[in-house]
């Protein structure tokens, strides 16, 4: 296994993609982060529901586009170069290769994602100034915890629907509406809002925040096991499509 | 030693491999041939666990190639000359191959050397011609310095200076004494190479003979006759055991030779017009063997 997770990890750091998305991430977390604390910080910090993490991490949502750019190159990419032949052929369990293909793509943006919120909390709210937060603020430790989670499951997530999917455009055209438009507006149409927070991101996002809202049904912690859940359901559909179908 | 049983592969009515079964012996150089869409690479896919087989076994070694613990050390593969990432070097690309089956970092140097790519090893594949990934697929396949190679249509798209770069290199694999089975849709190009010869038809195995006993059988009998009665000829020619197709007005008759077929139309009073024997290309006999059958499948 550790010759596997070797090879992932060779194959995923010496394409400069990798490192291009990564980098996208961090400048859409972190830039837009800022940019949205320094326009309407200080307005959004007296209103009554003012919600510090959700405010610092409002970038999250466009890092996930880089999150889900990277999570389809590392696996329908392999379709589309045909290198999935070649991997198979030197690693033909294919359960190895997809465990292994999972957790280096997770690690890259565990990492990733820690650092950037981490940064991203320190540069909000040093530019927010008298109203900001710290991580000793009740909560904020938990959430910058969970906005480097939060992006690594919804990686696993992606990375599972890409295998599934085997077409990089077909998997961008329908995970980049679906996380960056659709499952966000969901949130919104009364109806649907009770069952749109267990959507993957929905509850990934629910972690973030410091205070629970009107539609929350469940918890922070809560929120992060649904994420898990999808994207724990996600890489076994991934797993079994790989062992049935030809490669 | 490649042991292949009963393979079969149907995707929904089209059959593309037809039960198969054939061996191919340890230390042999093996020419696995048929057209485009004969069935070949599917074969070479199921011998690699990629394609899942209908029915029957593909065992190398004894074994399937989805249970060897690092298949590379055992098989090497050129599936088609597009499987490295054109991102990627070419060092990088074999480098991931080799932690993947735990194959010492020095193997990567070894095999760039091997096939000529060492200026080039920090080259990005986009930027490489068809010969250099060719090239680059098989340092990947001598990577674990496996006994067994298998390669899918190695000269295929080459150029000249690419052709003869590869047939050189599979008379050395055979010296190194590995067992090799190499698909190509062109006869002539390795059949210089071969020891023996399987041949597939839509899906089926048409010829599985050494390559002399091939070469005796269809190049050396061949007799051209044209006749007023092309279809009475044939059907006595059919009778009396000879395989016959047409050839604008002629009939190419093989199996019997030209003193046979006189005597079959005299005994029956068929007037012929010309009558003879030719010798011909490997490359003939391989068309006329794999049209045989496309007619026969039609």
């Amino acid at each position: 296994m550790t010759a596997v997770l070797r090879a992932e990890w060779i194959k995923a750091t010496t394409l400069r993609s990798t490192w291009l998305t990564l980098l996208g991430y961090v400048v859409a977390v972190a830039g837009i982060g800022v940019g949205v604390v320094a326009s309407v910080g200080d307005v959004e910090a007296a209103q009554p529901d003012y919600d510090p993490g959700t405010i610092a991490f409002y970038g999250l949502n466009f890092g996930h586009v880089a999150v889900i750019v990277l999570a389809v190159l590392l696996t329908a990419g392999e379709y589309a170069r045909k290198t999935v032949h070649t991997s198979l052929v030197a690693v033909p369990r294919r359960g190895a290769f997809l465990a292994a293909k999972l957790t280096v793509g997770a690690v890259l943006v565990l990492v990733t994602a820690a650092a950037t919120a981490l940064a991203t909390l320190l540069l909000t709210q040093a530019v927010l100034g008298a109203p900001g937060v710290s991580l000793a603020t009740p909560g904020m430790l938990r959430a910058t915890v969970a906005a480097a989670l939060y992006p690594t499951l919804l990686a696993v997530v992606c990375m599972a629907v890409g295998m599934l999917v085997r077409d990089q455009a077909g998997a961008l055209a329908l995970l980049v509406p679906f996380f960056f438009l659709l499952s966000p507006l969901l949130e919104l149409v009364p109806v649907l809002q009770r069952a749109a927070v267990f959507l993957p991101d929905r509850a990934g996002a629910v972690a973030v925040r410091l205070h629970s809202r009107p539609i929350d049904v469940f918890g922070p912690v809560a929120g992060l096991g649904i994420l898990a859940l999808w994207a724990a359901a996600a890489a076994l559909l991934a797993w079994w499509a790989l062992r049935r179908r030809d490669a | 030693m490649i042991e292949v049983r009963g393979l079969t592969k149907r995707y929904g009515e089209v059959v593309a491999v037809d039960d198969l079964t054939f061996d191919v012996p340890e230390g042999t150089v093996t020419a696995f041939l048929g057209r485009n869409g004969a069935g070949k690479s599917t074969t070479l896919r199921m011998l690699l666990g990629l394609d899942r087989p209908t029915a029957g076994t593909a065992r190398i070694g004894g074994r399937a190639y989805a249970d060897l613990e690092r298949p590379l050390r055992s098989v090497g593969a050129l599936l088609d000359s597009s499987a490295a990432h054109p991102a990627r070097t070419a060092r990088d690309h074999l480098r991931w191959l080799a932690a993947s089956n735990a194959l010492p970092a020095h193997r990567v140097r070894e095999v760039l050397d091997l096939v000529g790519l060492r200026s080039a090893a920090g080259r990005r594949v986009r930027g490489f011609s068809l010969g250099m990934r060719q090239r680059l697929g098989i340092a990947a396949a001598l990577l674990g310095d496996p006994p067994v190679l298998l390669l899918d249509e190695p000269v295929n798209g080459l150029d000249a200076e690419g052709i003869r770069w590869s047939r050189a290199f599979l008379r050395g694999l055979a010296a190194d004494g590995r067992t090799v089975l190499v698909s190509s849709h062109l006869m002539g190009e390795v059949a210089q190479t071969a020891d023996h010869l399987l041949v597939v038809g839509s899906g089926r195995l048409l010829a599985d003979t050494p390559l002399p006993a091939f070469l005796a059988e269809h190049t050396a009998r061949r007799v051209r006759v044209r006749t007023a009665q092309p279809d009475r000829l044939r059907g006595l020619l059919l009778a009396a055991g000879a395989t016959v197709t047409r050839d604008d007005g002629a009939l190419r008759v093989f199996g019997v030779d030209a003193a046979h077929v006189g005597a079959v139309a005299a005994r029956h009073g068929v007037p012929l017009l010309e009558l003879g024997s030719d010798g011909r290309s490997l490359e003939d006999a391989f068309l006329e063997l794999t049209a045989a059958t496309r007619e026969a499948a039609a």
